[in-house]
């Protein structure tokens, strides 16, 4: 909001403040510049759609303040995708409290400026005080490029700044330019707003701006031959897919280990040095075996943002939604959906965000509908602690272990069954053409380490604040409702039977078996029912409340959690997780919508309850199903 | 009617708007001005009917139009524009011989002196002015500081004679004694830069 609209005059005298909307193609280093001008580390990615929400960011530049909108990255204003729509509506003061942006900030890729020229044209035909700015100079002239940006700015008529965003050149003309954003100026003629008549209009600046076309990118259509090929292409997305999926079962289990043994220690310095026995019972069994089991997963997960940011930083994530293409193609998707559900694999929740970059309506709502299949970091955890404790570590081939196996073949299962599901509504209540498919291939670029650490710990930080918020406070709500009301237990037990006597008479307990009419033919007993309701906060939880209730009944063991499962029995002296209810447990979260994250997203995302809550209850039919055919068909395998 | 790219450009002087458009839609060099009373070709009396314009020209590729000082530009530069394309689609821009070639020739050098040419020998204290023409024969005389300059063969080849061998290719160009026989700035050589490559106005590579 400018002075002149304030009410109060005297706000005018020191604290001016100007908003200004920064718009720009994906990919073309609009959140590099957000970053250099408000300071804000907002993540920046090598792949169109990264700034699916709108960030905000306030500097303060010779005492005015300036408000400086990030808005989604577009190729036009004529709104194709929702992401394009929120840039129109925001730039038509449609969005929020603060109204239109007094001024407009368009960020031109020189590399790619014959289209980057629509969307200048465009916003400049808004009529606002404008400014332009073009960054990838540097590698404009490295591929044997030109443009004068001298005659640029005649040509546009309003201002002209070239940045190099990573080098910071630029930046500060900007900065200075901004505290007078309001009388920026609007050029004398509006470039034509017939598409036509746009195009002849920037051929005719391109001519005289002197524009030389850079040469392609050599070393990425070298590497794209290669990495694009029908052939060759495909198999190395299975090889990087493979060997991302080793790297997170391997070369974490160190550091896992080294995580575990922190959380013994720590435990044991507990018990011992609490004196208020309740008390400490709640830190060891509450908060150490809950959260303290959910963060031994950090490092796979820090190694799967490590890995994903990776691939999106090189500009790899665009060639696999390319070559994916004519593989969602066959299911009623496009591309772009792939990147989407890939992201999912480290959360759904910025997957069904990134959805926005998708045109067609229908084909988002389906990817939306499927996202919560892929296997997401949450269900890490209890797929490790499974695997970890009830498949026998066989070397199946090499250095390929069975482990290992098991968990890629849950990641295919999830993935397979997204696309299969997708196929499904495409061809059934959300039917409809396939929009063309067209995508930026980003040239190849070598990433700085700074980007991929900084990202990786943003993703990461997010899951040690899930862990500390969400996770800690259903274990500790959980924990005492495992053990409340107190009750008196028959004398005539062994110590461990009055454990289990106190917990099946909680209120934990008594849910759990209140839904044991559901679960039991799954083989689930009331402890796997309270984690399993535990988990709708967060999948992670079911391991929390799993490591709390088999703390709470081995109290003196100093066994890993996966020891103190295997070691619980059932009524009649069986193990409790025997193979067919792990297998049932697995399939249950497969296909389980266990996140209320995804629920709300789901909601905010398609504006409305009915694709949530229909999903929710989908998928837990299905799990159950799932669940209920694994057991049977395992215990047929396992005669039992 | 075809289809023009062309887009329009201000320039330093709020009143002078210059619009560039594909070259061979418009070609020849005038000059018509609402104080002159002067016969201009039926394209450039069409643009000419316009309100409040007080200089229109034409040069290849480029038509550059001055308002009014009291006119305001907001609706005169759209209308202005639609006319252009409008006339330019047409083929009624296409002016090349459309006049006696003394006559085309004479606007194409004043346009030439009077634009950056000019303004580079303002700045360094001297003025370039046209003396006469005979047939293609042109006659420029040096003046100010730019008399008896070092550099007056170099940038009169090169800023001059050449950008108009494109259009008028038997053109020749000549130095002449200005009237006041030059001397009256300061003597020191005058180094041009017009014509260094790496500060070359494309305006002029349009003109030549």
């Amino acid at each position: 909001m400018s002075c002149h609209n304030t009410s109060h005059a005297s706000e005018c005298v020191g604290g001016h403040n100007v908003r200004v909307a920064l718009i720009g193609s994906p990919n073309a280093g609009k959140t590099t510049i957000f970053n250099g001008l408000t300071g804000y580390r907002a993540k920046v990615g090598n792949y169109p759609g990264v700034t699916v929400v709108q960030t905000q960011g306030t500097v303060d530049i010779s005492g005015t303040e300036v408000i400086i909108e990030d808005l989604p990255g577009t190729y036009s204003l004529s709104p194709v995708s929702p992401d394009e729509q929120v840039v129109l509506d925001s730039l038509e003061g449609r969005l929020d409290e603060g109204g239109a942006p007094d001024a407009l900030m368009v960020v031109a890729d020189a590399t790619t400026i014959e289209r980057s020229l629509i969307l200048v044209a465009q916003v400049l035909a808004l009529g606002k005080p404008s400014l332009v700015i073009v960054t990838m100079l540097d590698e404009l002239e490295k591929r044997g490029g030109y443009l004068d940006l001298d005659r640029l700015q005649a040509s546009l008529g309003v201002p002209v700044v070239g940045v190099v965003g990573t080098k910071k050149l630029g930046i500060p003309e900007v900065k200075e330019l901004l505290p007078n954003a309001e009388n920026w100026p609007t050029p004398i003629l509006l470039p034509p707003a017939d598409p036509g008549e746009r195009a002849r209009w920037i051929d005719s600046v391109l001519e005289s701006v002197l524009h030389v076309r850079p040469e392609g990118h050599k070393g990425s259509r070298l590497v794209d031959r290669i990495l694009l090929h029908p052939v060759f292409g495909v198999a190395t997305f299975l090889v990087v897919m493979f060997v991302f999926f080793q790297v997170i079962f391997s070369w974490a289990v160190p550091l896992q280990d080294a995580v575990t043994a922190f959380f013994d220690w720590l435990g044991d310095l507990v018990e011992e040095y609490v004196p208020w026995e309740v008390l400490a019972a709640l830190l060891s069994e509450g908060v150490i075996a809950g959260v303290g089991t959910v963060l031994q997963f950090l490092p796979q997960i820090i190694l799967l943002f490590l890995m994903i940011s990776f691939l999106e930083n090189i500009g790899y994530m665009s060639r696999a939604a390319f070559l994916m293409d004519r593989v969602m193609g066959r299911f009623g998707l496009e591309g772009r959906a792939f990147v989407s559900l890939l992201s999912s694999y480290a959360c759904a929740v910025p997957g069904i965000m990134s959805t926005r970059t998708i045109p067609s309506s229908k084909d988002r709502i389906a990817t939306i509908l499927v996202a919560p299949l892929m296997t997401c970091s949450a269900r890490l955890p209890v797929y490790t602690l499974l695997i970890a404790a009830f498949v026998p570590a066989v070397s199946v081939w090499g250095p390929i272990g069975s482990q290992g196996l098991v968990l890629f073949g849950l990641y295919l299962l999830g993935t397979f069954s997204a696309i299969l599901g997708a196929a499904f509504v495409k061809r059934t209540f959300l039917k409809g053409e396939t929009l063309p498919f067209y995508m930026e291939m980003p040239p190849y670029r070598i990433p700085g380490i700074k980007t991929i650490v900084a990202q990786c710990w943003d993703s990461s930080k997010y899951f040690v604040r899930k862990a500390g918020t969400i996770i800690l406070g259903t274990s500790v709500l959980l924990w005492i409702l495992l053990h409340i009301p107190v009750v008196t237990p028959p004398a005539d037990l062994d110590e461990a039977g009055q454990v289990q006597y106190q917990l099946e008479n909680s209120v934990a307990g008594s849910v759990g078996r209140f839904v044991e009419p559901v679960f039991n033919p799954l083989g689930f007993t009331w402890e796997i029912n309270v984690a399993l309701i535990g988990s709708l906060s967060a999948r992670e939880v079911f391991v929390s409340t799993l490591g709390q209730i088999s703390a709470a009944e081995n109290p003196d063991s100093d066994t890993s959690v996966e020891s103190a499962l295997e070691a619980q029995t059932r009524p009649d002296g069986t193990p409790v997780y025997n193979a067919p209810t792990v297998a049932a447990m697995l399939l249950f979260f497969v296909y389980a919508l266990q996140c209320m994250s995804t629920v709300a997203i789901m909601r905010r995302e398609t504006g409305s309850w009915k694709y949530p809550i229909g999903a929710f209850v989908t998928y837990f039919c299905f799990a159950w199903v799932a669940a209920f055919i694994g057991n049977r068909v395992v215990t047929a395998l396992t005669g039992g | 009617m075809d289809q023009v790219s062309m887009h329009m450009e201000s320039t330093a002087d709020a009143n002078i708007l210059k619009w560039f458009v594909e070259e061979d839609k418009v070609t020849g060099f005038i000059d018509w001005k609402a104080t002159q009373a002067d016969d201009v070709p039926a394209g450039v009396a069409a643009l000419a009917e316009l309100p409040d314009l007080q200089r229109v020209r034409i040069r290849p590729g480029q038509v550059i139009v001055t308002k009014k000082e009291s006119a305001a530009w907001p609706n005169l530069a759209p209308a202005l524009n639609d006319k252009i394309a409008q006339l330019a689609g047409l083929g009624q821009l296409k002016l090349a011989g459309a006049r006696p070639l003394e006559e085309e020739i004479r606007s194409a050098v004043d346009q030439l002196l009077e634009g950056d040419l000019g303004d580079l020998a303002a700045s360094h204290g001297g003025c370039i002015s046209l003396a006469g023409i005979e047939g293609q024969q042109v006659s420029v005389s040096m003046e100010g500081a730019c008399h008896n300059c070092p550099a007056t063969r170099q940038t009169i080849d090169r800023n001059v004679t050449r950008p108009l061998t494109k259009f008028f290719p038997e053109i020749r160009v000549r130095v002449v004694e200005g009237e006041d026989g030059g001397s009256t700035g300061n003597s020191l050589p005058v180094i041009p830069t017009i014509g260094h490559p790496k500060t070359r106005d494309p305006n002029l590579d349009r003109i030549g």
